[in-house]
């Protein structure tokens, strides 16, 4: 089982969108899907109709042994299952700090899941935390979706320095996500940002109002417009995931 | 009043005979209860059962059914008897050969059964089906209800449970259960479908294993081996002719093959005169089916070989594979040819005569009344010493053909080995099957890589310019992998032997001769 995570210290550059198109490419392709919908707002949860709501809370999460399994929900996609979020889920940090070795406590609840999933996404909530740093500890790779500003650069640079500092291992990989290629900034910003960061995805997800989409729809943009140019950029993101975890895209 | 007062498992489908007469739509709404349905009605359905040519998913107790509907198409992969599905992969198309499903945990459950083989249409149903999705609030389907009514056959409908909301189906299963007519479906539809357009090949069961006793005498056990092995050819001619799978003309081979090497290796067991026939007769079955598995293996080959090549690379390598197909289609009419002339047909009854005549009571072959087991023992020892002599003699020069003469060598151990399993003990003779398979595996590699690149080579000097520069560069380029593949595996030669000639190897080759080692 490979868990990728989708993770920024910035809110809207689009980790939910692409955990839930992500995830629903994988499970499309034939690997057993889990997304885990870390983030309090529960939009990963939205997205896939599933009822944001986690029996018991976080608390119960974290104490109870297969807790994580008891709280699947399957999606209306063959192959995809998610674990809704909860707002409940913003005390999470507060709980996992009175845990001993917090940092691999979220590894450890995935335990259990190994034999029943392939892949399991996590949608994280915005903002370096102690959730945050446990994920990239569970993850074996994590995706940074990153628009093309001066401040979404700066925060990439922050999350590189944080996770070296914590040591955590994490696997970062930067792709930029609501680019605008009519705007010379945007243009600009991937170019040099390419040219420094050879890790960064030379694919990126354009803006597209088949995205926003998603929100009425409530269904991943590589479902309901599967021809659209954000998902055949998903996809392209996809094989290049998939062939980096070793997994069948 | 509740019928049932064992709670139904909400993991499980559960399934259901409805009555002639029942409206489906009325059923599906009472299992939903309260719940919003979303249906599309019912749709025309084909429903084709999937396996290979002997049954390898039936026998594995497995299902894979493909159902086309408008528009959209189904794969599932089942238990047979159940309804719970253990993959569906929703829009895949009718596959023929594993390599065709795009569905990863598909195919990785279904490879290592049916491996190379096709899998054809063994049954087929078609009827109307309806998809009926309970929504709660949120929209969010909660539970799926099918029902298939097959043009024969009763209504069946099936609830589906979903992670999660497993209450939902429990609750659905509860709600029918107390309808009066419909009762629970122990049926499996693959069984009372129709015989699908490939059903007629393999439908024989495939011959078992013979199993031999210690003391019989070695004529009988022999001809017992041969009618064996001569119903295997049996089953396979159809298959062949039809071109359906092409390890059905492996398996042929393969059977052409043995019986020819047991002639060959178990001495004086039949009249010499009887046995030089038959020998030559296989022998020539054995030429005749070459040519096209050696172009069968090639196209396999050559399919995973030249993937995510550029444009032009691409195109010529379409236009080589396009080559090697051609001929693989001239070498398959001569195979057919071969197979409807007299001198095939007199071959192959001329074997089926001998297995079925009446074995002679006194016999005047020398080996013909000793113990199976006695005189197999002696024959395995001959040939297994014979190998490690020929091997040891191998060194980093040695030619070709040497490497060639161990590769026949090792088969006709293999051959004894597994004739005569049952003789011996069980356990250390696997060992030695194993270890030699490993050894065997190295040297079918160089065997193989030598053809190919030998046909390649051919094919270049004689189409290779018309084709064009591009055509020329893919085949240099195959040919220089196929040479690092004979290198490679060349290199491998000296480890694998050495297993093979280990103090460990010779140890469970002497146990499984029930000989103890000096």
């Amino acid at each position: 089982m490979k868990t990728t995570a989708l993770f920024s210290i910035k809110g809207g550059v689009g980790k939910t969108t692409a955990s839930v198109n992500l995830a629903h490419l994988a499970a499309r392709g034939g690997s057993r899907t889990l997304l885990w919908d870390l983030d309090p707002q529960g939009a990963a949860s939205f997205y896939l109709r599933v009822r944001p709501k986690l029996a018991g809370g976080s608390k119960r999460l974290l104490k109870r042994k297969n807790r994580l399994g008891e709280a699947i929900k399957a999606s209306d996609f063959a192959g995809l299952d998610v674990i809704p979020a909860d707002f409940a889920l913003r005390s999470l940090v507060l709980e996992l700090n009175d845990l001993d070795n917090p940092l691999a406590r979220l590894r450890r609840l995935l335990r259990p899941l190994r034999d029943d999933y392939d892949l399991v996404f996590v949608d994280c909530a915005p903002g370096v935390s102690l959730v945050s740093d446990a994920v990239m500890r569970a993850s074996d790779l994590v995706l940074v979706p990153t628009i093309p500003t001066t401040l979404s650069l700066r925060t990439w640079a922050q999350l590189v320095a944080h996770a070296r500092a914590k040591r955590l291992d994490a696997a970062l990989v930067p792709f930029f996500s609501m680019a605008d290629r009519r705007r010379r900034l945007h243009r600009d910003i991937m170019l040099e940002f390419a040219r420094r960061s050879p890790e960064c995805s030379r694919i990126f997800i354009p803006y597209a109002t088949q995205v926003e989409q998603m929100g009425p729809r409530r269904m991943p943009v590589t479902a309901f417009a599967p021809a659209s140019a954000p998902a055949r950029a998903f996809e392209q993101i996809w094989a290049q995931v998939s062939r980096r975890l070793g997994v069948s895209a | 009043m509740k019928s049932q007062t064992v709670k139904p498992s909400a993991r499980d489908a559960s399934a259901f005979v409805l009555p002639r007469g029942l409206a489906v739509p009325g059923v599906i709404a009472l299992a939903a209860g309260k719940l919003t349905v979303s249906t599309r009605g019912a749709q025309p359905v084909h429903v084709r059962y999937l396996d290979t040519f002997d049954r390898r998913l039936r026998r594995s107790g497995l299902v894979l059914e493909h159902l086309t509907l408008p528009g959209e198409s189904l794969l599932r992969y089942r238990r047979l008897g159940a309804t719970v599905r253990l993959v569906e992969a929703p829009g895949a198309a009718l596959p023929a050969f594993e390599r065709d499903l795009s569905h990863s945990r598909l195919r990785s459950l279904i490879s290592p059964l049916i491996d190379v083989r096709r899998l054809l249409v063994v049954a087929e149903s078609r009827g109307r089906l309806t998809v009926a999705r309970a929504r709660d609030r949120e929209d969010k389907t909660v539970l799926v209800v099918e029902c298939f009514t097959a043009r024969r056959g009763p209504a069946r409908l099936t609830v589906c449970p979903l992670r999660g909301y497993e209450r939902f189906a429990r609750r659905a299963i509860r709600r029918l259960r107390e309808v009066e007519g419909i009762a629970p479906d122990d049926g499996e539809p693959m069984l009372e479908a129709g015989d699908g357009p490939d059903a007629a090949f393999g439908a024989t069961a495939v011959p078992a294993r013979v199993a031999l006793g210690r003391k019989e005498r070695s004529d009988a056990a022999c001809k017992r081996l041969l009618a064996n092995l001569d119903a295997v050819m049996e089953l396979n001619e159809p298959g062949i002719e039809a071109d359906l799978d092409p390890e059905c003309l492996h398996d042929f081979r393969v059977a052409v093959r043995k019986a020819r090497s047991l002639l060959g290796e178990m001495k004086q067991v039949f009249p010499r005169g009887i046995t030089r026939r038959l020998r030559a007769d296989l022998g020539w079955l054995g030429r005749c089916t070459g040519p096209v598995r050696d172009l069968d293996v090639h196209l396999l080959d050559f399919s995973a070989d030249t993937r995510d090549g550029d444009e032009e690379t691409d195109a010529a390598a379409a236009a080589l594979h396009d080559h090697l197909a051609q001929a693989r289609t001239r070498e398959y009419r001569v195979l057919c040819r071969t197979l409807r002339s007299a001198r095939y047909r007199r071959a192959r009854s001329a074997l089926r005569k001998f297995v079925e005549s009446e074995l002679p009571a006194r016999p005047r072959s020398e080996n013909a009344l000793v113990p199976v087991s006695t005189l197999s023992a002696k024959r395995i020892l001959v040939v297994y010493r014979r190998i490690l002599a020929d091997g040891r003699a191998i060194g980093d020069h040695s030619p070709a053909e040497s490497l060639h003469d161990l590769r026949k060598s090792c088969k006709r151990l293999r051959y004894l080995l597994e004739f005569f399993r049952g003789v011996h003990p069980a356990k250390p003779v696997e060992r030695t099957i194993a270890r030699l398979k490993r050894l065997q595996d190295n040297l079918g590699t160089y065997q193989d890589v030598q053809v190919q690149r030998a046909v390649l080579e051919e094919f270049r000097e004689h189409a290779g310019a018309a084709l064009g520069g591009a055509a020329t560069h893919t085949i240099d380029v195959q040919c220089s992998a196929l040479a690092e593949r004979e290198r490679k595996t060349r290199a491998e030669f000296a480890a694998r032997f050495a297993q093979y000639d280990s103090k460990r190897a010779h140890k469970a080759f002497a146990a499984a001769l029930g000989r103890r080692r000096k």
